[in-house]
């Protein structure tokens, strides 16, 4: 088995990182790299013959974990504070539904991260991507028809994942707050995004706002965000 | 001194996957060790009697019957294949001649039948010895069919379906103390069976919130009392047992004692939510005791006493300054199981490398061995295996990189009675004895 690490990283005698001292810089490299791989698995995991509700639920709570600690730490430069608004975009994409409209949603071409010469200036585009979509989507929904929600970070759809039905696993993951019932009211566009950032409240087993694991595929583009 | 039985299964190094040993379960009374695998089938085998004839046979287990308990089937609905994978058996307590044992896969559950033939009927009116049907005409006499002894045929066939009921994946199925119901849990419900009953279950517990988005525990394994048949017991990916008395409402989802131990914030990590899942629970045969195994330990608990465990073994400690890396490929998932030995005395669990672990409750001494073909000797003394964990190693020690974390042990059986353990690795299945002298 190999030990993995973030590259350019140097093996330590404790890998783990210490609760108390988040201000090194090794600790926010590796709630980066914690965050990458969490967002891969569950990708990955929405895409195994036998996605594991236990699994994805870990999964989940590690990332939702990991935002919040990212939010909770001040910004040490304005770079290392672009990771939680990037991470909450990305929770509400994985919130939104796919029921409804049949049609697969346009996809929108993503920008790579290579071609950005800041390393989070790439996760800065992609927050507006998301904050803009999030507006369509909106707009859509008060109309009250179902609409797909527009979003860079959705990848291809297939039929299936539209009809998943009622009642079943992965439809029960799939189903999001944004919307998919029009009883639920609207949420105003201003406090979109912010709002899915979940609480940590390890207590409680039933938070206001959880991730919910849908089957899309997170952003490629943070994938190639290794340190 | 425990010391190497026997072995079943292929020895090359391709390993099929359904070959891969998904539970292992003795009998009430030990006579059988039934296997189930990643391509659905079952496979029993039984005791042999020691006799003074074939001493080289003394208490071997032998193959008493195979049969395919599920097949692959596909949910039209969701798109998904249904795993053949049986993830539990659990045997029905012995009524008359014939074993009956529950088996499941993730979403059906069935009892089957085991029953011995050794005798056949032969002298048919109608019929001739080879089924070919008489000429009416020209019987001119009755007879009485005699039986007549055949070489023995085991036959397993399925007698009751319990279908339809789990939209989530079963994992843990437990028989009653009153011996007529059963239940049968998920990640989110458990339900109540009774045995006779195919078409209906009651739901006792569901803890699927009304939104799906709010879902941040699930059920990781649940159990029966072994006396108290109104008592059972589930555990949750958040490291926490409820225990549940079904005389207090239909529906359980209010517990009656809830198990868990504080934090301890020094060690608190990304992680820490993770290991602390529980992936097995099991009551002492006793019924004072439940054993639960998380990632890196095994606790047992005093069911009078909720706040804390009264004893915590750790398995594998050496891997907690490795937990990254093991979230990465996966592992920190894996599911460990445990056992108690049937005088409650010692309790056993898995490992990486092949190695699996004892722990004596009453000496508090610990052993590591390993199930290696390298070992596999007829009645060859296991040797104790030790992790290094500091910089030295020591000889006929090994790294903790050196690990071979794919030879994992998670499925381990004590016998009811004597001290014979049967350990799945992989594909195949060793047995152990213990030998006093």
């Amino acid at each position: 088995m190999t030990m993995m690490m973030p590259r350019g990283q140097k093996r330590k005698l404790s890998t783990e990182e210490d609760a108390s001292d988040y201000r090194a810089p090794t600790w926010e490299s590796q709630q980066q790299f914690l965050l990458t791989v969490s967002l891969n698995k569950y990708q990955c995991s929405q895409q195994l013959r036998e996605p594991s509700l236990r699994r994805s639920v870990l999964i989940a709570n590690t990332l939702r974990q990991i935002s919040l600690q990212m939010s909770m730490v001040p910004s040490v430069n304005a770079e290392v504070s672009q990771p939680p608004a990037v991470i909450s975009s990305i929770l509400a994409a994985l919130d939104s539904t796919i029921d409804g409209n049949p049609q697969p949603a346009p996809r929108i071409p993503l920008r790579p991260l290579e071609n950005m010469s800041k390393p989070y200036e790439g996760s800065v585009a992609l927050v507006n991507h998301g904050l803009r979509d999030h507006g369509d989507c909106r707009e859509q929904q008060e109309d009250g028809s179902m609409e797909v929600m527009r979003s860079s970070y959705l990848g291809d759809f297939t039929v299936e994942d539209l009809f998943q039905d009622i009642d079943t696993s992965l439809v029960d993951m799939d189903m999001g707050g944004i919307g998919h019932r029009s009883t639920e009211g609207g949420h105003s566009a201003g406090d979109d995004l912010f709002m899915y950032l979940p609480p940590f409240s390890p207590h409680s087993p039933f938070s206001p706002h959880s991730l919910t694991p849908t089957s899309q595929n997170a952003h490629p583009a943070l994938i190639g965000q290794l340190a | 001194m425990w010391c190497f039985s026997q072995v079943k299964g292929a020895i090359d190094e391709d390993v099929a996957e359904a070959d891969i040993i998904s539970t292992v379960e003795f009998n009430y009374s030990g006579e059988l060790l039934a296997t189930g695998d990643k391509g659905g089938r079952v496979v029993i085998f039984q005791h042999e009697q020691e006799s003074k004839n074939r001493p080289h046979l003394r208490g071997e287990y032998n193959v008493y019957s195979t049969f395919q308990s599920h097949e692959p089937e596909f949910d039209y609905l969701k798109s998904l294949e249904i795993e053949e994978k049986i993830n539990k058996i659990r045997w029905l307590p012995q009524q008359n001649a014939a074993h009956f044992l529950l088996s499941t896969n993730d979403k059906t559950i069935k009892l089957w039948k085991i029953s011995e033939r050794d005798k056949r009927a032969e002298g048919y009116n109608l019929k001739d010895e080879d089924g070919r049907l008489r000429d009416p005409f020209r019987i001119t006499s009755l007879r009485v069919p005699v039986l007549m002894p055949m070489d023995l045929m085991v036959e397993a066939s399925p007698r009751r379906i319990f279908a339809n009921a789990h939209t989530y994946h079963i994992n843990s199925i437990s028989v009653n103390s009153d011996h007529e119901t059963y239940l049968s849990a998920d990640d989110l419900r458990i339900n109540l069976w009774h045995l006779e009953i195919t078409d209906r279950s009651f739901n006792i517990v569901d803890i699927k919130p009304a939104n799906m988005e709010e879902l941040t525990e699930v059920i990781t394994a649940a159990e029966c009392h072994p006396h108290q048949c109104n008592v059972f017991v589930y555990s949750s990916s958040k490291g926490t047992i409820r225990l549940c008395d079904m005389r207090a409402a239909a529906l359980c989802d209010r517990h009656s004692k809830f198990f868990e131990e504080p934090e301890d914030p020094s060690s608190r990590s990304f992680f820490s939510e993770i290991i602390s899942s529980i992936s097995d629970v099991k009551f002492s045969h006793s019924g004072r005791y439940m054993m639960t195994r998380d990632y890196l330990s095994v606790k047992v608990w005093d069911l009078n006493m909720e706040n804390r465990p009264v004893e915590t073994y750790q398995v594998h400690e050496y891997l907690r300054s490795k937990l990254c890396s093991l979230y990465e490929n996966d592992c920190i998932f894996d599911k460990f199981e445990c056992c108690w030995n049937g005088s409650d005395s010692a309790i056993m669990t898995g490992s990486y490398n092949n190695f699996f672990r004892m722990f004596d409750r009453n000496t508090r001494r610990d052993i590591t061995l390993e199930a290696s073909r390298e070992s596999s000797k007829p009645r060859a003394t296991l040797k104790p295996r030790k992790v290094s964990t500091g910089g030295k190693r020591k000889k006929d020690e090994i790294s903790v990189d050196s690990l071979d974390f794919n030879k994992k042990i998670l499925h381990t059986a004590w016998h009811p009675k004597d001290n014979v353990i049967a350990v799945a690795a992989t594909n195949n299945l060793y047995i152990f004895q213990d030998k006093i002298n």
